[in-house]
């Protein structure tokens, strides 16, 4: 016991409960486009690679491909139920999802033009013209 | 539809032909071809400003010269030392570079191993 500090014990590693809480947590950390990525677009990612190798299983991996992309109708092939969910996640929710991500990145990166107003750059070209011309290291 | 040339300004008269002699002249030692390199990126730079969105082709690039050009001549005209700010930020061609501009530094006497 040394004086002056709080005589209790030093903090223990935290126990695998907290360690996942705090992966939790700090997920909010991410960007808006990292954070929708890993909480949205993984977990349906899973979803349809399930359904994928459903259809894989039940009606051969070409066939479920064809269903996918819309070269053979799910109404011809056996089971019908789970070839349609694939069919419309191959139409209809991946191409959404897809292009709804990549819609955000490109707004992103089109909105990056002309963010600084103009007297801010007057005034770095202005440093650049006044500061004295001797050697200024790059 | 592009950013005028120096001759094109020059041709304005009045503060903008006083402009573009100083420019020459005085930062760019009468090179004209650096000279005009520069002045395009200095109208490229003013050109990203926030107030520029808002306006058509042809405004966004008047206003930019514009902007350039009352930036320029105030320090162009200026008594202090001052240099235009492309030359401080692009560095020279490789064909300038033979006769540098300016010598560096040299060594203090008496440091020099002899």
């Amino acid at each position: 016991m040394t004086s002056g500090t709080p005589g209790i014990q030093p903090p223990p590693p935290p126990g695998l409960r907290r360690r996942v809480s705090r992966w939790w947590r700090s997920r909010d950390a991410l960007s808006r486009l990292h954070r929708w990525l890993l909480l949205r677009a993984l977990p349906l990612l899973v979803v349809f690679l399930g359904l994928y190798v459903l259809n894989g299983a039940l009606i051969g991996w070409t066939g479920a491909y064809n269903v996918l992309v819309g070269i053979d109708s799910p109404g011809d092939v056996s089971p019908r139920l789970p070839a349609w969910l694939l069919s419309i996640a191959g139409w209809a929710a991946i191409p959404a999802l897809v292009g709804g991500a990549v819609g955000y990145g490109v707004t992103a990166q089109i909105q990056a033009h002309r963010t600084r107003e103009l007297t801010e750059i007057l005034e770095e070209l202005r440093r650049r013209s006044t500061a004295s011309a001797g050697p200024d290291g790059g | 539809m592009s950013v005028r040339s120096l001759s094109e300004i020059h041709e304005c008269g009045g503060t903008a032909a006083e402009f573009v002699q100083h420019f020459a002249a005085k930062w760019h030692d009468g090179d004209w071809e650096t000279a005009e390199d520069h002045w395009q990126l200095i109208v490229n730079r003013l050109l990203r400003g926030r107030e520029m969105e808002g306006l058509k082709r042809r405004d966004a690039l008047r206003t930019a010269e514009q902007a350039a050009q009352n930036f320029g001549l105030p320090l162009l005209l200026s008594a202090s030392d001052t240099r235009c700010p492309m030359c401080a930020i692009v560095p020279p061609p490789r064909s300038s570079l033979s006769p540098p501009p300016s010598p560096p530094a040299p060594r203090r006497p008496g440091t020099e191993p002899s």
